[in-house]
């Protein structure tokens, strides 16, 4: 299979590759599936997708379903941060802007002055409201950057939790709100979960949130990378780049900085809505809406690979499941107690951030790419260690 | 490979999963749980009960989930968390000793980590909820409430290790004890009764969380109610400095500030007062007291003198030593299953938490049903939740609907070297207030 791919942009490369061949590169690389390994990938995905909820125990579904938000929130901040370059601490407050509008739109009329909408109408309109307050938020991401564009987010999550809990209608102030109980599209409730009448039983509410988050992390993951690698994707990361010298070249940076914070807001609220729906309660303060949730999605896409879509997914799978792996194998860990099972948490999750950016700052993505290059390379050049003589075009 | 292939492939593994999906075995279902409930023998009084999930027709096995570690979780867990599942199980062990309930069936608990976080408490629910067939303990209001919806769709009861008046309207819990909105309406009304006046200024210092709005609840409720206006209500984020807050009490001359914080805070913001030599009467809700405050080996001797002079708690219970029957049996319990069990109020609710259930169990038994809805029908058959004057008792009724919870609290004041460091002021107070008081929802 190797022999089909194109050598790697290799600095050593001895002759520059001529035009055509550098296009035909080109459109490859732009490709969803370029080759053929990626469509029985994305077959073994779809199967495992189908497959998990029934083989795995409520426990793990419900930490997969957990990543998967995680999973739909890190792809929003990766196009914001990985491919556009705007730094962002404010993740958190979209997913409870999200939450609050879906739980405010769908929970019953009857209970805490909800408008008691379907979850169509919810997710939409959570993805609209998210998407308007990021339009906000992103002016001044026109002015600033780096440290400072940090500071105005980290503020945002604070006057998000701060209005969120004032406004009460919406919130219920601190007593906080319940999301709404059903979870329907059609005749498909997904928190009783069955394929065309087909099962004797039901599967649960975890297994039916697994089918309807995933599908979503799929949708979210298409986007994305469809944005990155069309023309918008280009512009977002030569503003990342070189945000002056890509707008002397026409790159408009209020319609990309802005529009990558309007795109990422949108995403982040949709991840809300998930997560209020995973959670089922929602309190507007900052152990559940705060600066710990916004880190947990810059550590997805750090352990992931910045400027990755399927990095960021893999990142959320890490970082979701990690607790719990730890968690189930505490009993095997020396010197480990059920009163210490947090702290070892923290620093496996400290020490996997700091490996991570010290040892491969690029993430998983950037790990599976540094072992492609190397197999591709050995297999390329002559008389190398590995080589089998052969030579690829 | 080429593309028609490998689509082939897809389609394959497509309709292969699909069968699967339609047909497979796996299931994590409620109403698989339900439908796993049998009947071993038969369903009639006096005969085997009915079997289900944490049940298997000699052992009942009930859960409990509670912060065992985490951040804030870790200081919960050391100060309540702990003394009170420790309370459980030497009540079970107690009842056990003498043949389990009914005489018959032992009891086993089965504990999980919340980490006092409520998508963590989901994921220990999920982890147990096979396992059990009723939780005898879940601490943390939001982890409870994040909880509320499974445990209706699991069927699975619930005793509730914190005092919000909502749970009293949830048909899958069973509260034991008089509500926080309620304590603090007894709190603030004793104050006024006994050296302040509703002229005075009163105010509110809480976390900004649902267990701090439903301190301030109750004080919005007895204002109202009494005929006085709070002067400021104060909110903070737990475990963050409180300096502004203080001085803003200050500042407003508070003469008594009803203070709906956890034991995590209390000392933070006691010490704030000392510091910015702020005086007042603190009405202190039960979760922010912890014995060690005035024990021996606490060395802040300016926060144990000003904790004596200005602190009250209005809390359920009763002293220590006190001799009703229901502490009387707490202390034989203890000096056989735990004797090195220091006297700690938390210990003391877990103790009659168990004994609830225990009444439930009893009730679920003579129906004949230790299923999960067995156990849930029992509760409405219970009656009368009896603790023999360790709490007020609690009328059950038939429903949610008949259920009336406990209005009194005992208001403690605080002194070093009598056990738990509290001494009643006044037992089984309860304001005029506190008669009407009907929680929400």
């Amino acid at each position: 299979m190797a022999s089909t791919l194109a050598p790697p942009p290799a600095a050593d490369a001895t002759d520059p590759p001529n035009r055509s061949v550098l296009e035909a590169r080109a459109r490859r690389e732009i490709r969803l599936f370029p080759t053929p390994s990626y469509w029985v990938g994305a077959a073994v995905l779809l199967a495992l997708y189908l497959v998990l909820p029934l083989v795995l125990s409520d426990l793990w579904a419900n930490v997969l379903v957990l990543a998967g938000i995680t999973a739909i929130g890190g792809l929003g901040l990766n196009l914001l941060t990985g491919y556009a370059g705007q730094a962002s601490l404010g993740t958190a407050a979209f997913v409870g802007i999200g939450a609050f509008t879906a739980s405010y739109l769908g929970r019953a009329t009857d209970v805490n002055n909800g408008l008691g909408q379907p979850f169509v109408v919810y997710l939409i309109a959570a993805i609209l409201v998210g998407a308007a307050v990021g339009f906000l938020v992103g002016l001044p991401a026109l002015r600033l950057r780096g440290s400072y564009l940090v500071i105005v987010t980290l503020g945002f999550l604070f006057v998000t939790t701060y209005v969120l809990t004032q406004w009460k209608t919406v919130s219920n102030g601190n007593l906080g709100a319940p999301m709404p109980v059903g979870v329907q599209i059609g005749s498909i409730d997904f928190t009783s979960f069955d394929v065309f009448g087909m099962r004797d039983t039901p599967l649960g509410r975890n297994q039916g949130l697994f089918y309807l988050v995933w599908i979503f992390v799929a949708i979210t993951a298409l986007l994305v990378k469809n944005i990155v690698r069309s023309r918008p994707g280009r512009a977002l990361q030569a503003v990342r780049d070189r945000d002056v010298a890509a707008e002397i070249v026409g790159v408009s940076l209020f319609r990309y900085k802005v529009g990558a914070f309007v795109v990422s807001s949108a995403i982040g609220a949709m991840a809300g809505v998930f997560y209020g729906l995973y959670i089922q309660y929602l309190t507007p303060n900052q152990q559940s809406i705060g600066l710990t949730l916004s880190v947990q999605f810059l550590a997805v896409i750090i352990v992931g690979g910045i400027g990755t879509v399927y990095g960021t997914v893999v990142g959320a799978v890490i970082i979701g499941g990690l607790p719990t792996i730890i968690n189930e194998f505490s009993n095997h860990i020396p010197y480990l107690t059920a009163s210490t099972v947090s702290a070892f948490q923290g620093i496996v999750f400290a020490l996997l951030l700091v490996v991570t950016l010290l040892l491969e700052p690029w993430g998983f993505a950037g790990a599976v790419r540094r072992f492609k290059t190397r197999k591709l390379r050995r297999t390329m050049v002559p008389g190398s260690a590995g080589s089998t003589g052969a030579t690829t075009g | 490979m080429n593309q028609k292939s490998v689509a082939k492939l897809v389609g394959l593994a497509v309709v292969a999963a699909l069968f699967v999906v339609a047909c497979g075995g796996g299931d994590k279902t409620a109403s698989n749980a339900a439908k796993n409930t049998t009947t071993t023998k038969s369903s009639n009084a006096g005969k085997a009960p009915k079997t289900g999930p944490g049940f298997d027709g000699t052992t009942i096995k009930l859960g409990v989930i509670t912060p065992q570690s985490g951040a804030i979780g870790k200081i919960v867990a050391d100060d309540i968390g702990t003394p009170m599942t420790s309370g459980n199980q030497v009540y079970w062990d107690s009842v056990n000793a003498n043949g389990g309930v009914a005489g018959k069936y032992k009891v086993s608990l089965e504990t999980a980590d919340s980490q006092y976080d409520a998508t963590v408490g989901l994921q220990a629910y999920d982890k147990i909820k096979n396992d059990v067939a009723a939780m005898q303990q879940v601490l943390g209001t939001q982890v409870l409430q994040a909880m509320q919806p499974k445990l209706k769709t699991d069927q699975i009861s619930a005793g509730p290790a914190t005092l919000d008046a909502e749970w009293t309207n949830d048909p899958n819990l069973f509260p034991i004890a008089t509500s926080y909105q309620l304590l603090s309406i007894n709190g603030i009304d004793y104050y006024i009764h006994n050296g302040g006046s509703k002229t005075k200024n009163i105010c509110v210092l809480a976390q900004d969380d649902a267990y701090g709005e439903a301190g301030v609840q109750g004080a919005n409720y007895e204002a109202q109610k009494a005929g006085f206006t709070l002067k400021t209500v104060q909110r903070y984020a737990t475990l963050t400095d409180k300096t502004a807050q203080i001085q803003a009490l200050k500042d407003n001359s508070c003469d008594a500030v009803l203070f709906v914080a956890t034991l995590a805070d209390t000392k933070a913001a006691i010490q704030t007062a000392i510091q910015l030599n702020y005086t007042a009467r603190w009405i202190a809700l039960s979760p922010a007291w912890l014995p060690s405050f005035v024990a021996s080996s606490e060395s802040d001797a300016s926060f144990k003198t000003y904790l004596e002079q200005n602190m009250w708690v209005s809390s359920t219970g009763v002293d220590w030593n006190s001799p009703v029957p229901g502490y009387v049996q707490m202390r034989a319990a203890i000096a056989k299953y735990a004797p090195t069990q220091q006297p700690d109020p938390y210990f003391a609710y877990g103790f009659q938490q168990a004994r609830a259930m225990d009444q439930i169990l009893e009730v679920a038994v003579k129906n004949g049903d230790l299923s999960r809805a067995g156990i849930l029908n029992a509760i409405n058959g219970v009656g009368t939740l009896k603790f023999d004057g360790a709490l007020p008792d609690f009328f059950y009724g038939t429903s949610v609907a008949t259920r009336k919870q406990p209005t009194p609290a005992t208001i403690f004041s605080i002194v070093a070297g009598v056990p738990q460091g509290l001494k009643t002021l006044s037992a089984n107070y309860t304001s005029a207030a506190a008669k009407t008081f009907k929680p929400a929802g």
